[in-house]
């Protein structure tokens, strides 16, 4: 470390560094300024940003949480979702109003305007997240019931990452049985069914379990022969003939 | 100063220490020096706590609607503080995980949308319009600020969000819904024949060896259930009713009878002159002497009082005040009145408002009352209160007494107590006084039923107390054959009678097969039969066991039929013939059940959905419980 003799020397020192260094520190400074105001000013206008979206999708909510879907009401849930995927395409809300409108498209029997909806959530979510899973779930939903079985399973397999395998066991089992193929549609439900039970939550699992007892069905009860019923060989093999026939 | 400090650094141990503190400053910031390192929390989701005072709010409102939900007798142990708070704690993480993913996705809730649905709620309004003064005093009744009011309804709003985006948007295509109904609609046409029970049951004989036989294999199912005989003293109120002190009610009534007293009442006018700011002191006493000559003179007070009063309220209605039962004007006023005869005019009274004239129009007399006519309440509540007196100061002895003496007998001989003595009760009791939770956990502690000890008097209800002891505990033993001699000969002829209408049903089911119709079949055995087109799953046509039965069975091909039987839950055969099965079909619906059954797809699909998002966030999270 330097030192000095006298205070004057000291001042001395001070302005000559000043006279080298001056400007480049005033400017340092400044940038320095900028890059925090225009920090918290991006941040600022992003939480706007997110704000307003957030209104707009709460009144989507309230308009689509009613009862009745009049014209009227279908129209300001399209035009507030319109403003969403405009204006604030990068939110998350504007995938949610997607969603939405996929899922009143379907309500309307739109199949072709619910695959475009799912197909942009697509393209705007990130791959991994659960919004993407989700949307390609239904978007499998969506073309088999449109008859496009391949496809449908093509989008359904799953790996091992997946968090949603039941969910996309359960829409396998629904495309299988749909196109006919019943033991497959079988196997997807009962892995499905596996799944859930594990679950420690209570799940509504009526309709799976109608599809699961209506898939693997038992066979009618077989009569052991006696004496006095003899004609019932007959009905016997015939009832075996069933039970392999499920 | 500043050159002291300067040569000071110079020394390196100076250098050393300055830079340390300059390092543990950069690394862990000033706030861990300031309030300490370790966690307060009782548990940490990814890195955030949750603090004990939280989970305690949680397990207070719980506690809270289960005493509502299932009121006062509720089982202690459903109170249990470590219960509760283990639920809370969990339920407290899920929602701590919704947060945080919803924070995660950018999800945000504006200050502007929280007014706006606090604004919107009608607890808050008054008078038809939101009221801030209400809104606090409700909040502050219920324990919240405004700002932690708000910030659980922004908690509740971004979770709402987050649910209705991904799991609320869910749907049932056509597809499904085609599918779905063709099996929840299904229509399956039923023959049936039912063999009673009862019919085969009349003629079975059952012999020593194989009530013996029975009797030493099944030997778990004859040991009689563990019951207590208890010793017991009990407390009520009403026990100590006695008869009351004469005199005692007499100063009751003294000191009550003003109470139940009708107080008199007067109806009062008056005519009211105010000396106003700028009206000299003769003009004043002027007017108030015009006007004593015009009442002298005998002219209606109404029209009086309508032209002179100062009163403009009641000037308009003859002076009329109203009743009042000697406290509602000014005492001059009121003397005046209490001495005034009905209709006719006081003289000048003055008061601070000024001087009036007033008219009793209408007088109530008081009535008293009797000592009769009070003596049954009056007995009824001396009588309440010395008992519950007594009851106390009882138990409070009785708490002595019980707890140092080896039996109950001691104490209440000392207190003039009766011991009784119970019906051998268990542990799952249903009805009467040892149902009660705290008493049959009493009953049913370690220090009661092991060691022996008198249990604590127990509080059923302020009028109502308990102590009891055990005198005699049945543990669970054999009971000897001939005691359950008769259960076993029911089991065994249950037994032989379900064997016996299932080898019925079968010869049934063969006679079926073999070509008969369930009619013929039934008529020929004598059973009875039916027949069911069109029944349905969930439809209440069939029987439960056998519609059970029937929609467990594959289709038959076309043109031919299944035969089958089943037992119901009465042990009753029903032998059926299912002949053809419809499909269903999702437009032949009505259109209540289409939406039914899309809610029903919908909603499954949902419910799995946000089952497994919400798995995920916990599989995904660093969950720390302490």
């Amino acid at each position: 470390m330097e030192s000095y003799r006298t205070e004057e020397e000291q001042v001395e020192a001070l302005r000559r560094w000043w006279d080298e260094n001056g400007r480049s520190t005033i400017v340092g400074i400044g940038l320095a300024l900028l890059a925090v105001f225009g920090w918290q000013g991006w941040q600022q206008y992003q939480q706007q940003q997110r704000e307003q979206a957030s209104d707009i999708y709460q009144q989507l909510l309230n308009s689509a949480s009613q009862a009745e879907l009049t014209p009227a009401r279908q129209g300001e849930i399209e035009r507030l979702a319109g403003s969403l995927k405009d204006d604030y395409s990068g939110t998350t809300y504007a995938q949610f109003a997607s969603l939405q409108l996929a899922r009143l498209a379907v309500a309307d029997g739109d199949l072709e305007r619910a695959e475009s909806e799912l197909r942009w959530v697509l393209s705007a979510a990130d791959r991994s997240s659960d919004i993407a899973l989700v949307a390609r779930q239904r978007l499998a939903r969506v073309l088999a019931s449109n008859g496009d079985t391949e496809a449908a399973l093509d989008l359904l397999k799953v790996t091992s990452s997946n968090p949603y395998v039941a969910s996309y066991q359960v829409a396998r089992g629904d495309t299988l049985l749909a196109a006919g193929r019943r033991a497959e549609a079988l196997e997807a439900y009962q892995l499905a069914w596996q799944l859930e039970s594990e679950n420690p939550g209570q799940l509504n699992t009526v309709t799976l379990q109608q599809k699961l007892s209506s898939l693997n069905p038992v066979a009618p009860t077989d009569v052991e022969l006696s004496q006095d019923a003899g004609s019932a060989i007959e009905a016997g093999s015939d009832s075996e003939l069933q039970g392999e026939g499920a | 100063m500043l050159q002291n400090i300067r040569s000071n650094i110079q020394g390196t141990t100076t250098k050393i220490v300055v830079w340390l503190i300059a390092i543990s400053f950069a690394f862990f910031g000033i706030e861990s020096i300031l309030l300490g390192g370790g966690s307060s929390g009782v548990a940490e989701v990814n890195g955030e706590d949750i603090s004990a005072m939280e989970v305690q709010q949680m397990v207070n409102t719980q506690k809270r609607q289960l005493i509502s939900m299932l009121g006062e007798d509720i089982d202690p142990a459903m109170l249990d503080d470590q219960r509760l708070s283990a639920q809370a704690i969990q339920s407290i993480i899920n929602r701590r995980l919704l947060m945080q993913s919803a924070d995660d996705m950018n999800l945000t809730i504006s200050e502007l949308e929280v007014g706006r649905v606090v604004g919107a709620m009608e607890q808050f309004y008054l008078n038809g319009r939101f009221s801030p003064e209400v809104y606090k005093s409700t909040l502050a009744q219920a324990g919240f600020t405004p700002s932690s009011f708000k910030q659980g309804l922004k908690q509740d709003l971004l979770v709402n969000q987050l649910r209705s985006g991904l799991a609320g948007s869910e749907f049932a295509t056509p597809a499904e819904l085609a599918l779905t109904a063709e099996i929840a609609a299904e229509q399956r046409d039923v023959r049936y024949l039912t063999i009673p029970l009862a019919s085969v049951k009349t003629d079975i004989e059952v012999t020593e060896e194989q009530i013996q036989a029975y009797y030493e294999s099944n030997q778990a199912e004859f040991y009689s259930p563990e019951s207590v005989v208890l010793n017991y003293i009990e407390l009520q109120a009403d026990d100590f009713r006695a008869p009351v002190d004469e005199e005692e009610l007499l100063s009751m009534f003294e000191q009550e009878k003003n109470s139940y007293q009708y107080q008199t009442e007067n109806r009062v006018s008056h005519i009211l002159l105010t000396q106003s700011d700028d009206e000299s002191d003769q003009d004043y006493a002027e007017r108030i002497a015009t006007l004593q000559s015009a009442l002298d003179s005998g002219q209606d007070f109404a029209e009086l009082a309508e032209q002179y009063s100062d009163d403009i309220a009641s000037a308009s209605s003859g002076g009329d005040l109203g009743f009042s039962s000697g406290d509602a004007f000014p005492e001059e006023m009121e003397s005046a009145i209490a001495a005034l005869a009905t209709n006719t005019v006081s003289s000048a009274v003055q008061t601070e408002a000024g001087t009036h004239f007033i008219v009793v129009t209408e007088r109530r007399e008081a009535e008293s009352v009797t000592l009769e006519e009070l003596r049954p309440e009056l007995e009824q509540r001396l009588q309440d209160q010395a008992a519950a007196a007594t009851l106390l100061s009882t138990v409070e002895t009785l708490r002595d007494k019980v707890f140092n003496a080896q039996d109950l007998n001691g104490p209440a001989k000392d207190l003039e107590l009766e011991v009784q003595t119970s019906e051998p009760l268990s542990r799952d009791q249903a009805a009467g006084l040892f149902s009660k939770p705290a008493v049959l956990s009493a009953i049913f502690s370690e220090d009661v039923l092991d060691l022996g000890h008198n249990s604590e008097v127990i509080e059923l209800s302020p009028q109502h107390f308990i102590v009891l002891r055990v005198q005699k505990h049945n543990q669970p033993e054999l009971q000897a054959l001939p005691v359950v001699r008769d259960s076993i000969i029911a089991a065994i002829t249950d037994q032989t009678a379900r064997e016996r209408v299932t080898e019925k049903a079968q010869q049934a089911l063969a006679s079926i097969r073999s070509g008969q119709s369930v009619e013929e079949t039934a008529k020929a055995s004598g059973y009875e039969w039916q027949v069911e087109i069109g029944a349905q799953r969930s439809g209440s046509m069939l029987p439960p066991a056998l519609a059970q039965r029937v929609f467990r069975l594959a289709a038959p091909a076309d043109g031919e039929s299944v035969v089958d039987f089943t037992l119901n839950a009465q042990g009753d055969a029903e032998v059926f013939e299912l002949s053809r099965v419809t499909a269903g079909s999702y437009s032949a619906l009505a259109p209540q059940q289409q939406q039914g059954l899309q809610q029903q797809i919908a909603l499954e699909y949902s419910n799995l959905l946000q089952q497994e998002f919400q798995q995920k966030l916990r599989n995904d999270a660093d969950i720390v419980i302490y």
